[in-house]
């Protein structure tokens, strides 16, 4: 995820009243979007018939996406978390592709979308510290790049439709394994509708020092995205990827059901980084889970900050003995925002071990949740978890929730659980006030502090901007 | 101090204000007859009192209420003892309303063993500013029990200045035992404290261990180190009620 320089650049304005939210300023600006003139809204068995002919799939891929189609339409919606009534998803754009051609260098790829991503900060980071680069915008992903030194070692990083053509037989092993469409009803959409995302397969002892990144980008009105984000890690190696997303706002409801599948095998190590910031009018309703195996260990790290309504609650499931699993987790819910947001881990060998780690705050409003699950089957002996929860209520028209869910089924289990809730200390704010700083920019900084043991886990220059994004979502919060 | 004995007949019970009372409620009152009508029994304390509430469940309370509504009144400090040794099933609510300024500590022990199953449901609700409140859960599991205890502090917008903490300790003493604990937090005030913490362990085998070498037996080592979890729960119960407790634990230890 990278910042627009001009947000970066931006300087608050004290006689501001109320900010104006920090996304507005961030992520707002659009292209025209003439794609779309040949699209429509709306789900039926043709658009998911049409969306596989045009990728060329195989058969079997549009098998599955009819099946999923069929649960999608039978499964009701959630019963539990927030309340997804109001999104109308016959209103909701499931397909819809901006360029048909993707590109390997920045010069190819049209100079709107280009534009966009320049904004983002993309290019120049995949420059100065990235392997390789996906961008994905609308339904298609408009470019990839992954460093020669990468693919020599025999890394493959590419968009996922490119992948089911070149790397069939993997992607058909792997693909909507660890998420099945019976999982819930937005899995089972993005089963049918899916669309571009990430394949990303580390072989054998390969270590990838360097992040790869992928950037979502939801440009036109009530669009929704499906991209699929498939990672396989082999034996013994090791990789970090990153993801960014983000859409402008129009006032009318915006769909992401996007999923990410991650495989870590036996003594791999992988880190999963993402940054959400969907616009004010999105559904962010992701769905991540990883299948971890012996010795192997998964990392999750996040940050959700935009979007109408989250619920996003990465999952690791141990499958292999001495697997482990980390989750940190930051979310940010400001005026008419809910973040529902958590962890789950399933224990399901000995010796497995999660530490789960999340920090919520909540302004102007905002509702944020932590929802979670740690269980322990009976065969996790000697499994080990701690889970720490810690949420900041900025002011009284904002509420935080915790539930976490723990399920025990084996004696050996070690498991602790803390969770706290409160408002900023007034000693706090008065001591960086008497060393010159205005409350706001003193709220600021220590709700950047409050945030700091998920941000550390964070590459550098992200960890900078992501601490940016707290000080503009902070601006004029008080006074 | 009032002693007030609550039956499966009472619907609701009310503590005048400024009263120094003894609550003993439960089906520790098996002989009472049950009027299968009441579902939720109410008890009101008012303004400034000063409360002892013992809830003792050891023997089947699966035909008596046992959901629960306590209201605690503004400025009332009360102390809740709720201990459950009984077999067959348990489902019950209990929802505790803290009035302003109240001080409650809420003290809940459970011990299961075969194949009982212990479902509880606990709200601390905080509606007014001020109040504080301690919560502890302490539960042991042996063979084929399972519980599931499911338990939120609520605090509502108005509740400010409120400090609330809930903690919950699960023993699992078999390989079959089962345990789901749910400490949840609902916070919409911001001047608050407010925390839980939830953790699991079995018996400390060296604890045992360690008191077999000096000659206990299995059966009292293993009782010595429940008897020890327990002492927080039994601090401040008046001796006859310790003394029940002390005879259910001897009960249900029951060595393999």
């Amino acid at each position: 995820m990278r910042m627009p320089k001009e947000a970066l650049k931006k300087k608050s304005d004290p006689k501001k009243k109320k900010a104006t939210n920090a996304h507005d300023s961030l992520w707002d600006s659009y292209n025209q979007s003439g794609y779309m003139s040949g699209t429509k809204a709306g789900l039926d068995e043709q658009l998911v018939r049409f969306i596989s002919h045009e990728k060329q799939e195989p058969e079997w891929m549009l098998q599955k996406r009819l099946a999923a189609l069929k649960l999608y339409r039978e499964m009701p919606l959630p019963n539990w978390g927030p309340d997804l009534s109001k999104l109308d998803l016959e209103k909701i754009t499931y397909y819809a592709r901006a360029t048909y051609k993707q590109s390997q260098t920045w010069d190819d790829v049209p100079v709107d979308i280009k534009e966009t991503f320049n904004k983002l900060g993309i290019p120049q980071a995949e420059q100065e510290v990235l392997a390789g680069v996906g961008a994905q915008y609308e339904s298609t992903v408009i470019y990839h790049s992954l460093k020669e030194e990468f693919r020599r070692q025999g890394v493959v990083f590419e968009d996922l439709d490119v992948a089911l053509q070149a790397h069939e037989e993997l992607v058909k092993k792997y693909f909507m394994r660890a998420v099945p469409p019976t999982l819930h009803k937005f899995a089972a959409l993005h089963g049918a509708v899916w669309s571009g995302g990430t394949f990303l397969y580390i072989p054998k002892g390969v270590k990838v020092e360097l992040p790869l990144q992928a950037y979502f980008r939801m440009n036109a009105k009530g669009m929704g995205q499906f991209e699929h984000t498939l990672i396989i890690v082999e034996e013994e190696a090791q990789a970090h990827y990153i993801e960014g997303c983000s859409a402008p706002r129009y006032g009318v409801d915006s769909l992401h059901a996007g999923c990410v599948e991650v495989y870590v095998a036996k003594n791999a190590r992988f880190r999963y980084s993402s940054v959400e910031s969907w616009s004010k009018d999105a559904y962010n309703l992701n769905t991540k889970r990883a299948l971890v195996q012996e010795g192997a260990h998964m990392e999750w790290v996040g940050g959700n900050f935009g979007s109408n309504v989250t619920m996003l609650y990465p999952c690791s499931v141990l499958l292999g003995e001495g697997a482990s699993a980390d989750h940190l987790g930051v979310a940010f819910a400001n005026h008419g925002q809910i973040q529902d947001t958590g962890a789950k881990v399933i224990h399901l060998a000995p010796k497995t071990t999660s530490n789960i780690v999340m920090k919520s705050i909540s302004k102007d409003g905002g509702h944020a949740i932590y929802r979670g699950l740690v269980e322990i089957s009976a065969a996790a002996e000697n499994a080990v978890s701690n889970i720490k929860c810690d949420a900041l209520i900025l002011d009284p028209q904002s509420a935080s929730d915790t539930i976490p869910m723990i399920k025990i089924n084996n004696p050996s289990a070690v498991l602790a659980h803390e969770a706290t809730a409160g408002k900023l200390n007034d000693d706090d704010i008065f001591y960086l006030r008497s060393r010159g700083l205005s409350e706001s920019e003193a709220s600021a900084m220590i709700v950047n502090g409050f945030i700091n043991p998920i941000v550390k886990e964070l590459p550098l220059e992200y960890a900078v901007e992501m601490n940016r994004m707290v000080e503009l979502e902070m601006e004029n919060s008080v006074g | 101090m009032k002693e007030i004995i609550v039956t499966s007949r009472d619907k609701k019970i009310i503590i005048p204000d400024g009263t120094e009372a003894l609550i003993i409620d439960g089906p520790l009152l098996k002989n009472k007859t049950t009027s299968k009508s009441v579902k939720n029994i109410q008890i009101i304390i008012g303004r400034n009192c000063q409360v002892k509430y013992i809830f003792l469940a050891i023997s089947d309370i699966s035909q008596v209420p046992q959901d629960r509504e306590l209201i605690i009144g503004d400025k009332s400090q009360v102390i809740s003892y709720r201990a459950y040794f009984n077999s067959g099933d348990n489902n019950s609510k209990f929802v505790n309303n803290l009035g302003k300024g109240a001080d409650f500590e809420s003290r809940v022990l459970f011990y299961f063993s075969g194949s009982d199953s212990f479902a509880v449901n606990d709200d601390y609700i905080f509606n007014k500013p001020g109040a504080h409140g301690r919560f502890s859960v302490i539960g042991l599991l042996d063979k084929s029990a399972n519980a599931k205890y499911y338990s939120d502090i609520v605090i509502k917008p108005l509740a400010q200045q409120t400090d609330s903490r809930i903690d919950m300790k699960l023993y699992l003493m078999s390989q079959s035992a089962k345990g789901v604990m749910l400490p949840g937090l609902k916070i919409s005030a911001n001047e608050v404290k407010a925390g839980h913490g939830a953790s699991t362990f079995q018996l400390s085998p060296e604890d045992i261990f360690y008191l077999q070498s000096r000659g206990l037996n299995e059966k009292q080592a293993r009782e010595l180190v429940i008897n020890s979890l327990t002492a927080r729960f039994t601090d401040g119960l008046p001796d006859n009620f310790k003394k029940e407790i002390a005879t259910q634990i001897k009960k249900k230890n029951r060595v393999k």
